[in-house]
This record gives C-alpha cells, structure tokens and sequence, in this order.
C-alpha cells in the first residue's frame, strides 16, 4: 500500500468528480457503497434467474428445460453467485456507505485500496457468468465443490477457482479497510462498547472473512493443483483423503454462514431500537452474544459432515458445539423482542423487514438446532430439508435485514424518500412467497427428497409444484423493489434531515442526503450504548 | 397440472396437498429409523413450542405495543436476572436435548453383532452390491426408461425409484453394509431403514440395519455426484428368511450358468441385442439412445470415427476410458470381456452404423492389458 | 490525515495482511496436521511396519473376530480377495491370514494396497507385523501369488469393540511413480 494511497483517504478538498472518472476512479466511501449496492443487486438478480431455472425444471417430475448437467450448473452458480457476488459484497457496501457516517470517520482507512476492492468484483463474476459458454459448461459439482467430483470439471471449474480467488482478495481487502476504519477511525467519544451493533457486527464478520476467506482460497488452490499438477491431496489413490477437502472446506464454510449472518443481526439492532422508539435492549449481551458467536463458529464445521462416518466421538463433539450456539442465537433474538416490548411501534417498511426478519430467522434457527442432532440429520442431510434450513437463514435473514438497512438509511443516502405503499407491497408480499416457496421445502426433504436433483419422484410433485409458483411470485416481487428504488431516486419527495423519528445514532444528526465529504473534520462527541448521539459539536462537511 | 390448480393448492389448499404427498418422515421399519423418527417427532415439538412462544411474545407486542394506539415507549434496556434466565433456560433445554440424541448416535454406530455383511459399491451413476459371505455380486441400475423421463413416454408409478437389480436382504436379520465409492463420492440413503451413509472412493465405512417387515424399500443417491446423481435410485427388497434363503441359491445357481464361456463364439444378432441392454445400462445417460451424444459435452456414436473406423481403437477406450474427457471411464474395470464385446458390437452397428463387424468376448480378452499401459 | 494516524493504520494494515496470510498458509499447514491426527489415532496409518506391543499389564487377552475385505480401484486390473473372509482370534496373539492377488491382464502391473480399518477407533491398535502393503507390488502378465499378513490387536482395543474389519484398497501405481512413496 501506497503512501499516497493514506494521503487519499482524508482528501475531499475538491468537488464531486463527474462522468465514468467518479466510478472508475472511486475512492469516497458513498461512491463506492452504491457501486457494491448496484453490483450486489445485478448479482441477486442473475442469482435469482438461475433459481428460477432450477425452479422452472422442477415444477413438475421428468426433464423439460435443461438437462443434468445444465442444471447442476445451474444450482452451483445460483450458490457461489448469491454468497459471494450478492450477499457478502452487499453487507461491505452497506459498511462502506453507512460505518463512516456513524461513527464519524471521514471516509474508509484506505481509499484507494477500496477501489480496488471494488473493482476486483465485475471481472470474477464475469468468469463465472462467462464459464457457462467454455466447453463442458460452467463448474458442477455445487457450490461446495467437493473433491474428487471437482477434479472432474472441465475448464469452468478453473474459471471458477480463479474467480473465488478474486473475490476472496476482494473481500479481505474489504475486510482489512472495515477493521482499521473503525478501530482507528472513530471520533473522538465513540468507544468500541458505545459504538453501533452494526459497528460490531460488521468488526466481527470482518475478522471472520480474513480468517476464513484465505482458507477456502487455499483449498481451492488445492483442487486446482490436483486438477492440473498432478497433487493428490484429495486423491485416496496417491495417498490424499477426499474428506481432508470436506474438513477444510466447511472449517471456511461454517464460519462464512456467520459472515453472512452477522452483519443482518447488526442492521436489526440499529431498525428494531429507531421504530419501538426505545433504546436496544441488553446492548452488551449483544456485543458478547455476537463476539461468542464469531468464535464458535469455528468449533462446528463438522457438522456438515455428520453421514461422512465420522467417529462417535467427533459426532458427538460437533452435535454438542453447535447445539451451544444457538445459546447466544437466542439471547439475540430475546434481546430484539425485549426491545421491542413495551416500545412505541410504528411500522414503516424497515421494521417490517425487520421483524419478518426475526419471525423468519427463528425458524431457520429452529430448524438449525434439529438438524444439529446428529441421530435426526442422518435422515436430512442432503434433503430438501436443508435447502429449506439455509434459505430461511440467508433470504430471510441476509436478504430481508438488507432491505430493511436499504429502506431505513434510503433517504439519508439520496434525499428523497421511497413509496412507503410500495414498500409495504414489496414486504408483504416477499414474506407471503418466500414461505410459499421455501416452507413446503421442509415437507420434501422430510419425506425423502434428495437436494441437487433435477428430477423427482411423482410423490414430491405438489410441493414441488407450490414452491415453483412461489419462487416465481417472490422473484417478481423484487420487481416492486426496483421499481420503487429507480422511481424514488428521481421522483421521491424530498427526504427531511431525520426521516424517522425514533432514529438516533449520528448518521442521522449529518444533513440529507449526506454531504459528499462527511466529517471532514471529526465531531465531538458524547454518545450512549448502541452509538445513540447525545451531545454533538463540530463535525464540518464539505460537498 | 393446470397453473389454476397449482394456484388453488398454493393459496388454501395445505391439506389438500398433504394428503397427495408425505409431510414427514417415512414410516420406519427398523429401530434405528424409529429412533430417528421419535426424536424428530421430539425435537419438533420442543422447537415448535419454542417459537410458538417467541412469536406469541413478539405478536402480543406489535398488537399493544404501538405508536398508533398511543402506547408510550418505556426506557429500560437490561435487566441482569432476565437475560441470565434465558440464557441459561435454553442451555437447559438443550441439554434435556442432547440426552436422548447422544444415545441414538451411539445406536447407530453399533455395527458390530452382524448376521450378513454386504458390500455397496458407488458408481457413476450406479450401485454395485456384494453379497461377500456368498460370493455373488450384482450391479443395480435404474429401471425407469428413459423415454418416461423425457416424457415421450408414461411415467411409471414408482418413477426414478426403481431399479433392475434390488438389493435383497432378509428380515429380522443385522445386515451390515460395508460402503465404498469408485469415482467420487456417493450417499447410500434409504429413509425407512433409517440409514445414510456416504461412500467415499478408497475409505471403507459402515451402516447397520435390522428390518422388521417384508417389502419394497426405496431410497436415493444423496451426494452431488455428477450428472446423473439423480437418476441412481437404491431398493431395498426385503423378504422372509426363507424367502431370501430361496433367492439366494437361485441367484447362485443364475451366476454360475450366466458365467460366459469366454471361448464361445457369438454371431452378431446376439451380440447386438446383449450390447443394447449394456448400452441402455451403462452408456445411454451421455451418448443418449439415439447415439447423438450431447453436443459440446458428450460425443455422438451415430457416424463417429470411433464407432465406424478403427475397431482396435474403439475397443481402448472402451476398456480404458478416455484421456481427453474424463467423463469416459474405463469400462473394463465394471464390464466383463462378454458385455463389451456386446456394447461394441451394438454400437457399431446401430442407428447410422452399418459396419456389419462382429467383435468378440476373445478379443476383448486380447485386448485387456495389451493398451492399457500406453 | 495526521501522520500518527495513517502510520497507525498501516500497522494494522500490515498486521491484518500477515493475518490473511499466516491463514493461507494454515490452510495448506491442515494436510500434514491433519495427517499427524490421523496417524496419532490409527484412522489413516499406512504403509509401515508396527512394532509389537508393548506388554501390557493388567489387560486381559479377549476374542475378536477380525473380517476381511479388498477393493481395487477403477483401472487396476487385479482381483485381490482374503482367502478366509473371517478370522477368529484373541487379543494380544499373532493372527495370521493370507491375500491371493490375481494380475487378469497381460502387462506388468504395479500397484499398492492401502489398509483401512473399522471400526475407527480399532485403528489404533491393529499392529501390523507383516504385509504386503509395506511396498509396492510388482506383477507380470497373468502372475498369482498369495500374500501372509501377520498382525497382533494390542490388548488395549476399547471394550465395546469385539470385531474388527480390515479391508484393504488396492491402487495402480502409474508407470512413472514406481518406487516411490505415497
């Protein structure tokens, strides 16, 4: 890193620079905040096609549209696509956009390393989109990419690698920019115990994405020299061990659910206090609950493993260990309702995704802890039953927090306000599908339905039927979303200073929308848990 | 199915849909799957009272507590004794959990005290069973025509679910499966034994079962293996101790007759229609059954230089596999000198290939070995 | 920006970055750590010879049963089969069985046998005295030999153990690889 680059970051002594310069060349956190937010959206959208596809062949038993290994691609990218092209570069973006204005810090650490961070995202999700038109089509084997099926590939599977390697650089370079800015960066009265849960959790995943994503960019490297260099890592007939690539894998894949989870939990914390109108209840127990975690998720990977025939003992390790973590899974969520009772609720579109959050989450947790038995997950794993499990913690937990965090901080971020009609539209009617689509999922995999097949079993063609319509209905609703986003930004009425009354923490004391160059000179603060503002002085932005 | 109707089910119709398909577990019909089934049964109860209890808190708050009904935010934001009680609550809880789940883990992991032992082999996209103790052995394909999966064709009723070749075992007896992979790496699932198994290539690992009662058990692959993952169905047919004693002499007695002489010469027409059921078996899920393969991932047959030119050629890699795509494997490893001098034969002289040339067992005899170190 | 500040933040630039490193590596650093667990408890030892045990006191000699088992890998063109597939015997005693190895094609043919036990904790305390899976076995057109394998079960073996599965997977070694170690 640069000199230079360190000198950029507390720039902001000239103008806005205009045209494709200010996109190309980004270094202000917002500039770069809406590209993530723009480029995890143009993701979550090709995500959500290949979802439809998958959906679309299983609508009813016998091949239609696409035959076995179209659709095995199919559900590989739709995986690798939504985690590390929609979910995880739109929790940076919203880090990007939003830590900077709540703990007063002019801008990210490193400005410059931020471009590129940014920057690195459009060229690996061009090789994945790009790997299904080389010969043998894209990667195959899920987005696990478990050996030895992932030796198999043709040359999308390399495609593949190398583009989770850009996006893993992507993502730590990310990560490195989120810890210094707010370990370093805060003003002066904002303390690590007083700054916003959304600081936190964000601090957290952080730490995680640097001690995880290096890990999964050496398993990769290991399938790719066992692919081409003749390695037999995970080849049993040159003395490697297929379940070593299982070990490393989920050792990276545990802690990334936590990844993608954190962040969500951070953004409730900051919705659930501003619309019950009263402060965050237990903040502490949230920073601890949060932290345990971060560092439990790296006792549990194993099970993901439970039917690989693992010895009693281990099973039981992993079983204990990851029943343990819905202990400070729990408090999270007793804590959010025990903020909300006793509040003064109003429910605008953010703390509806918030709530239908917490109800959804719920259930995904819930149906965490039976699949955590390792007696019960001999009947689910690889079932239906767990694409049910994942979907209602990442759609309804990462999705659904993102639109919450998208429609609370949307007026600070443009200065005009959404259609709150639409809004509650776009709510009703993702909850009302999503369940339509992802509920009956917990049916199928109970009743014996294996994940990853483009072809059933007659039994399993109702619910099967359900959740295609569902799935196509959910995913025209984020139509509602885009409509009500493009419109807003030039047609919106203008957003006031602090658009929600219960909203207290210093992004919210800044003008709307927020000034080009926010505290450029970092403010006075006196804050209260959970980074509510109670005395403000200096803090001087320029356009 | 109409779009109506799907519509009609999705909106009102829970019920409905669940009288045409199972909303649970299968109906076991060994211990372990009891078991499993009971703790289920358990854990659903516990995490559903739980959330139940969650979502009556939190509805009874957004009811009452609201900013529109005039409701005054209170202010307190902890409370020690509060947060240490549902803390420890679900600690508890879990714990009551982990008693009955510790034992059922133990249960399954008991292998030892078995009647029969039966090796299960994973394939692309096929299983293989051994049947140790008796010296016989058998591959299991699916059943289900190809034409009923396109929809050329009815869809049977037990469709994707059956095989040529079940597994048979007796009832009432411990069989314990000894599970191994060829290729990559398999799942041995079938959900009223109440047993998932991964099938690792090179890894030996082991699953137990005891069935109570007669029948027809089916399950699926359930580990991503490749293309075909779906279409490798597992059944389990279960018959009486005598009824199985039955089978097994007649299946020794079959083996012993089936074995080929490998000096016996075969004219074409019984070649060919041997090599059909081999090709319908073993190669029909990439070169199709037309022979036109898939274009860009899968070579046609129908026409191609391999299958109209050089017959030695076409014998390597059927024997050896293909060096280029490894989506080709070797075949002689599963497939005797008899089948793929069938399969050759078949395939040289099907659709568009008239070549009208015989291959025999003997020459694949000859064969063997003779290229496969090049 | 104050100049304390930016040298503060790329000390932790550079602290993070080792970070992400030193985790690169720990990835690669799981193979061989991996390998020790797995030696350490018997779930993947391979090719060497155990010694005895030592005398163990205090522990009584038990039967066990001791079931056999071989696979080839696809392409190996051998059939490897136990000639008993069942051997009684008693913890702490020799116990000696025999392999027959077929080589079916009509080109020399090397290859290696990798043992794998079940249960897994068993692993730990099969003692292997004598077995051709210590080397690599060479074998010329249609060629049989017979193999004895000469193993004690420590008298440690857990309790609830009473039979223990040997199977071997047998594997081609590449024309280039012969005399190598796996």
């Amino acid at each position: 890193m640069a000199m230079t680059d360190i000198a950029q970051a507390g720039h902001g002594h000239h103008g806005k620079p205009q045209g494709l310069a200010r996109w190309l060349f980004a270094t202000n956190h917002k500039d770069i905040g809406s590209l993530y937010l723009w480029f995890s959206f143009c993701m979550f959208l090709s995500g959500g096609v290949l979802a439809l596809c998958i959906r679309a062949e299983l609508f009813r038993p016998g091949l239609q549209f696409f035959q076995p290994e179209l659709f095995n691609q199919f559900t590989t990218l739709h995986g690798l696509i939504m985690v590390f092209g929609a979910i995880m570069p739109a929790f940076t973006g919203m880090a990007n956009w939003m830590l900077p204005l709540m703990i007063g810090a002019p801008d990210m650490a490193f400005a410059r390393m931020n471009n590129w961070s940014f920057w690195l995202l459009p060229p690996a999700a061009a090789l994945l989109m790009l790997s299904f038109i080389v010969p043998g089509g894209a990667a195959a084997a899920g987005w696990t990419l478990y050996a030895p099926l992932s030796t198999q590939m043709g040359m999308g599977m390399d495609m593949t690698i190398f583009a989770i390697h850009i996006m893993g650089l992507s993502s730590i370079m990310g990560s490195i920019n989120i810890i210094v800015t707010i370990l370093n960066l805060r003003a002066p009265g904002m303390s690590l115990m007083k700054m916003p849960m959304f600081a936190w959790a964000s601090l957290i995943t952080a730490f995680l994405i640097i001690a995880v994503m290096p890990v999964l960019a050496g398993v990769v490297t290991m399938v790719l020299t066992d692919r081409h260099f003749g390695t037999h890592f995970f080849n049993a007939a040159g003395g490697g061990d297929p379940i070593l690539y299982q070990h490393i894998f989920w050792f990276f894949g545990h802690p990334e659910v936590y990844i993608m989870a954190l962040p969500a939990f951070g953004i409730v914390s900051q919705v659930i206090p501003a619309f019950a109108r009263k402060p965050l209840f237990g903040y502490a127990s949230m920073v601890y609950a949060t932290s345990s975690i971060g560092v439990l998720s790296f006792m549990v990977w194993a099970h993901h493993m439970f039917v690989t025939g693992m010895p009693a003992a281990a099973q039981l390790f992993f079983m204990y260990a990851t029943m343990l973590i819905a202990v400070p899974t729990g408090v999270k969520v007793f804590n959010w309702i025990a903020t909300m009772w006793e509040g003064s609720m109003s429910f605008e579109t953010p703390m509806l995704f918030a709530v239908g959050f917490i109800l959804l989450f719920t259930i995904g947790g819930l149906s965490g802890v039976t699949l955590s038995v390792a007696a019960v997950d001999v009947q689910l794993h690889g079932s239906y039953y767990v694409v049910a499990h994942f979907h209602y913690v990442l759609v309804a937990g990462a999705l659904f927090s993102l639109f919450a965090a998208i429609y609370y901080w949307f007026p600070k971020m443009t200065g005009r306000l959404y259609s709150e009609r639409l809004g509650k539209l776009h709510f009703w009617w993702s909850l009302l599908w999503f369940n339509v689509t992802f509920f009956p999922m917990h049916f199928l995999g109970l009743a014996g339905m294996p994940r990853r097949i483009p072809d059933y079993a007659l039994q399993f063609t109702e619910f099967n039927q359900i959740a295609s319509v569902g799935a196509f209905m959910f995913g025209l609703g984020q139509l509602i979303f885009l409509f009500n986003m493009l419109r807003s930004l030039r047609h919106g009425a203008p957003a006031p200073q602090l658009p929600w009354d219960g909203a207290n923490t210093l992004e919210w004391r800044i003008p709307t929308p927020a000034p080009y160059h926010s505290f450029v000179e970092a403010p006075q603060l006196e804050v209260k848990e959970n980074g509510v503002v109670v005395r403000l002085s200096g803090g001087r932005h320029e356009e | 199915m109409s779009l109506g109707r799907v519509l009609g089910i999705t909106l009102l119709a829970w019920p409905a849909a669940a009288r045409a398909g199972e909303i649970n577990l299968q109906t076991p019909v060994t211990a372990l799957a009891r078991v499993e089934y009971d703790l289920h049964t358990t854990l659903l109860a516990i995490t559903g009272a739980i959330f139940l209890l969650v979502l009556a808190v939190m509805l009874y708050a957004i009811l009452r507590h609201r900013k529109s009904l005039g409701h005054q935010a209170a202010h307190f934001h902890e409370n020690t004794a509060v947060e240490i009680i549902w803390t420890l609550l679900p600690l508890l809880i879990l714990l009551a959990m982990a008693w009955p789940a510790t034992r059922a883990v133990l249960a399954q992991k008991s292998t030892r005290g078995e009647d029969l032992t039966i090796k299960v082999t994973g394939y692309q996209w096929k299983w293989r069973y051994d049947y140790v103790d008796d010296n016989i052995g058998f591959m299991s394909h699916l059943a289900t025509p190809r034409e009923a999966i396109s929809g050329t064709a009815a869809k049977p009723a037990n469709y994707l679910l059956e095989v040529d070749e079940p597994l048979v075992v007796p009832t009432g007896r411990k069989v314990r499966l000894l599970l191994t992979a060829n290729d990559v790496i398999h799942s041995w699932w079938v959900p009223q034994l109440g047993v998932k198994q991964d099938a690792i290539p090179g890894f030996l690992r082991d699953a137990w079962f005891t069935i109570d009662k007669p029948g027809l058990y089916r399950g699926q692959c359930s580990e991503l293996c490749g293309k075909d993952h779906g279409f490798m169905p597992i059944v389990v047919d279960a018959r009486s101790p005598a009824d199985y004693a039955l089978w097994l002499a007649a299946r020794k007695k079959a083996a012993a007759a089936a074995a080929d002489d490998p000096a016996r010469v075969w004219t074409l027409a019984e070649l060919k229609s041997r090599g059909e059921r081999v090709y319908s078996q073993n190669c029909v899920a990439c070169h199709q059954a037309t022979g036109k393969g898939i274009p860009g991932a899968f070579p046609a047959l129908d026409g191609s230089p391999v299958a109209t030119g050089d017959k030695a050629a076409h014998i390597a890699i059927v024997l050896n596999g293909s060096k280029r795509n490894t989506a080709m494997p070797a075949w002689g490893k599963q497939l005797s000198d008899t089948d793929i001098a069938a399969v050759i034969t078949y395939e040289r002289n099907a659709w568009g290939n008239h070549t009208g040339q015989v291959v025999q067992p003997a020459e694949i005899k000859a064969a063997r070995g003779a290229g496969q170190g090049a | 920006m104050a100049a304390p500040l930016a040298s503060a933040n790329l000390a932790l630039l550079r602290r993070l970055t080792l970070a992400a490193l030193l985790m690169f590596a720990f990835a690669w650093g799981l193979i061989p750590l991996y390998r020790v667990i797995c030696e350490a408890t018997g779930l993947n030892r391979v090719v060497s010879a155990d010694g005895l045990p030592k005398e163990q006191a205090g522990l009584s000699a038990r039967p066990v049963s001791l079931v056999l088992d071989a696979t080839t890998e696809a392409g190996l063109p051998w059939q490897v089969r136990p000639l008993t597939r069942l051997v009684a015997g008693r913890t702490g005693d020799f116990i000696q069985l025999e392999y027959e190895i077929t080589n079916n094609s009509n080109r020399r043919v090397v290859g290696q046998a990798i043992p794998r036990y079940l249960p897994a904790e068993a692993a730990a305390h099969v003692r292997k005295l004598e077995c051709f899976c210590f080397s690599q076995q060479a074998f010329s057109p249609g060629e049989t030999r017979r193999f004895p394998v000469v193993l004690v079960i420590d008298k440690a073996l857990p309790a609830g153990v009473d039979s223990v599965t040997l199977g071997y997977t047998v594997y081609e070694v590449p024309s280039g690889q012969e005399g190598r170690g796996s």
